[in-house]
């Protein structure tokens, strides 16, 4: 196909007298006004970025200091007191479960008469 | 001549000196405009697509390795970009059979045309580029128009240099039917 390129065929005259489209005036302003505003959008991603980091840097420092001081210090003694779960009553949960699942069948009725009701519509 | 060559203003644009991105954009919208309009149809998609193509040109320009030229890399990112937003729309082109392709001769056509002024032939190359595949389209004005040789292409299409020969030789033949078609008429 490259040969063809060295031998002007009729294709080839008549591509090189086609026009080229004229851009509208407002083309040039909108893409660089694109432009400032994608490099403000990554000028301050940068800046929250490297906001993050300094944070992310000072807590862990500020956490191995504690440590760090804990460590030279001495633990303090701390009185161990047990711990008290709260109990549950087992009996009523098989009613919230049907409850619940009534529920949960009710509004799925809901959504699909409400969907077939706009589908008439 | 141009003062300064597109790899400095990649550089001084990576650099942070985005304002020299209006030379590359004074240098490449016009002709980056103009295919993506013959492929797409419309001016107002053709403006919002070209506008596209900077803003990825623009995130993209770190990324620019300078493996082929900038105008090429260009032009491969406007052909993507254009061709995934004409999948998204349902296009139907005509069909032409293989008999017409393999019996149509170039010289036939020019012996058609002959004695048409240039404007009228320029008004039937449009009115056949219409009636092609986008892609195909795509192919033939930047192998013509736009003066990519076949390397390049297959940089912008990703199609391998054997495909582009075999596409750019049936995109001839079809022209040249539908441009006799319509002479015919």
């Amino acid at each position: 196909m490259d040969d063809t390129k060295k031998n002007p065929d009729i294709l080839e005259n008549l591509f090189r007298q086609m026009p080229e489209e004229e851009l509208p005036t407002s083309f040039r302003l909108n893409v660089m006004q694109q432009i400032a505003r994608e490099t403000i959008k990554v000028r301050k991603r940068n800046e929250r970025l490297g906001l993050a980091a300094v944070i992310a840097a000072s807590l862990g420092m500020l956490g191995m200091a504690v440590a760090a001081i804990l460590y030279y210090i001495g633990m303090p003694e701390t009185t161990m007191t047990p711990m008290a779960w709260p109990k549950i009553d087992i009996s009523a949960f098989s009613f919230y479960f049907y409850i619940g699942i009534l529920t949960l069948i009710l509004l799925f009725l809901d959504y699909k008469f409400r969907k077939a009701y706009r589908k008439d519509e | 001549m141009e003062l300064y060559s597109d790899a400095y203003y990649i550089e001084r644009i990576v650099a942070g000196d985005t304002g020299c991105f209006a030379c590359l954009l004074d240098k490449y919208s016009r002709p980056v405009h103009s295919l993506i309009l013959k492929m797409v149809g419309s001016k107002e998609d053709a403006e919002e697509l070209a506008q596209d193509v900077f803003m990825k040109v623009f995130r993209n320009l770190p990324s620019f390795k300078a493996d082929c030229s900038f105008s090429t890399w260009i032009y491969r990112i406007a052909y993507n970009t254009a061709i995934s937003e004409l999948r998204k729309k349902k296009q139907e082109f005509v069909a032409i059979e293989e008999s017409q392709i393999s019996n149509v001769s170039e010289e036939a056509v020019g012996e058609l045309l002959e004695n048409t002024s240039v404007a009228e032939q320029l008004d039937k190359l449009d009115a056949a580029l219409a009636l092609l595949p986008p892609d195909e389209r795509a192919l033939i004005l930047l192998f013509y128009m736009k003066e990519k040789t076949v390397d390049e292409l297959t940089v912008i299409t990703g199609f391998s240099a054997s495909n582009i020969k075999v596409k750019l030789h049936r995109i001839r033949k079809k022209l040249f039917v539908l441009i006799k078609g319509m002479e015919e008429k």
